[in-house]
């Protein structure tokens, strides 16, 4: 049956072809599916193009993969040094942490002075208000005494 | 390893062939690592695009799969193993430098690094210097170009292209359904395709023999 959009045969329409052509080209498809992708490029020649084009990209990401870079570890992985070194770095992060530790403790320990500084002038604050509210009353308390035996 | 009730524990079934003590697990790591380094290398390299961080990436991957060395199931490649380490240091790198990048305007500045040309390696099968020049570009064009791809697709590009892995063990790598591998692998490979038409145009199909 031909496909209601698009070319195509055997209910495999151009736009389904290409979504599949990736797969197609590295043999991932089921083989029923393989074959017909494979009838289809036969008959459409757009789609023959657009695998031509897929096929030029994996060829050349497989050539990129074959030119190998010069990466040559110059004395290959030693688990002996790698240990090491990541013990060397847990150190240097407990000394970091007890360091940072450290100031923290500083800092609340000035703060703390700080604010008792503070509460004891406030204490003495207070003090010499109350002070002076008591000698107030007791002036108040002997002015309503005198008062009092006045009216008697 | 059975247990009395007769049923084979996953975990001790699959366990490493070690041996008994911490030496005979590091000999038999350290053989392992000997097998597959210059490949973890190799992968390494064209997900960070720089020997150096290259090299660092190979390194940590190493060590935390010695770490976790007990939770290896041997039904596996080594390699695929730690080469999904890999991918997972690598994604957390990224992670940190986008995160980086985002407050550092000078970023980019200080990630400029040797771009390397190794297109140099591929050698002349008769074929004349211009031809070979050309093919060199190509390569080059490629190589940005899985260079800009996002992350998702560039892993399966670099697995399934460059390395060679097959759909399964790619998604083994990546940790993801073999679906998922292939429409990644075509829509990376549709980007790449598109970049190159941008930039030969009807030419493109003459380009590689």
């Amino acid at each position: 049956m031909t496909s209601f959009l698009g070319f195509g045969d055997e209910n495999m329409r151009c736009r389904e072809v290409v979504r599949k052509l990736s797969a197609f080209l590295d043999e991932e498809l089921s083989r029923e599916e393989y074959l017909k992708v494979q009838r289809h490029l036969e008959v459409c020649a757009l789609c023959r193009k657009e695998y031509e084009k897929f096929a030029l990209v994996r060829a050349v990401a497989r050539k990129l993969g074959d030119i190998t870079p010069r990466i040559v570890p110059e004395e290959g992985f030693s688990l002996e040094r790698a240990l090491r070194s990541m013990r060397r770095g847990r150190v240097l992060w407990a000394l970091v942490a007890v360091l940072g530790l450290f100031v923290a403790f500083l800092v609340f320990w000035g703060w703390q002075r700080a604010s008792l500084d503070e509460q004891i002038l406030d204490v003495e604050h207070f003090a010499a208000f109350s002070e002076d509210v008591l000698t107030r009353s007791t002036v108040r308390v002997e002015t309503l005494e005198f008062l009092a035996g006045e009216y008697r | 390893m059975v247990s009395p009730n007769g049923v084979m524990h996953m975990a001790e079934e699959h366990a490493l062939p070690l041996g008994k003590t911490l030496e005979e697990e590091r000999a038999w790591f350290e053989a392992q690592v000997k097998e597959c380094e210059a490949h973890l290398l190799r992968f390494a390299y064209y997900l960070t695009g720089n020997t150096e961080r290259a090299k660092d990436l190979v390194q940590e991957a190493f060590l935390r799969a010695f770490q976790y060395r007990h939770s290896f199931d041997h039904r596996y490649p080594f390699e695929n193993w730690v080469s999904a380490i890999l991918l997972n240091i690598h994604r957390q790198r990224e992670k940190k430098d986008r995160f980086l990048k985002f407050f550092s305007a000078f970023w980019q500045a200080e990630q400029e690094d040797e771009a390397e040309d190794f297109t140099e390696q591929l050698e002349d099968e008769g074929e004349g210097p211009e031809t070979i020049a050309l093919k060199r570009q190509v390569i080059r064009d490629v190589y940005r170009c899985i260079e800009g791809l996002p992350p998702k697709m560039k892993e399966v590009m670099v697995l399934c292209d460059i390395m060679g892995y097959s759909y399964e063990e790619a998604s083994e790598v990546i940790g993801c359904p073999i679906g998922t591998v292939r429409s990644r692998l075509h829509r990376a490979r549709r980007y790449v395709k598109k970049a190159l038409e941008a930039a030969y145009g009807d030419e493109l199909l003459g380009l590689w023999g």
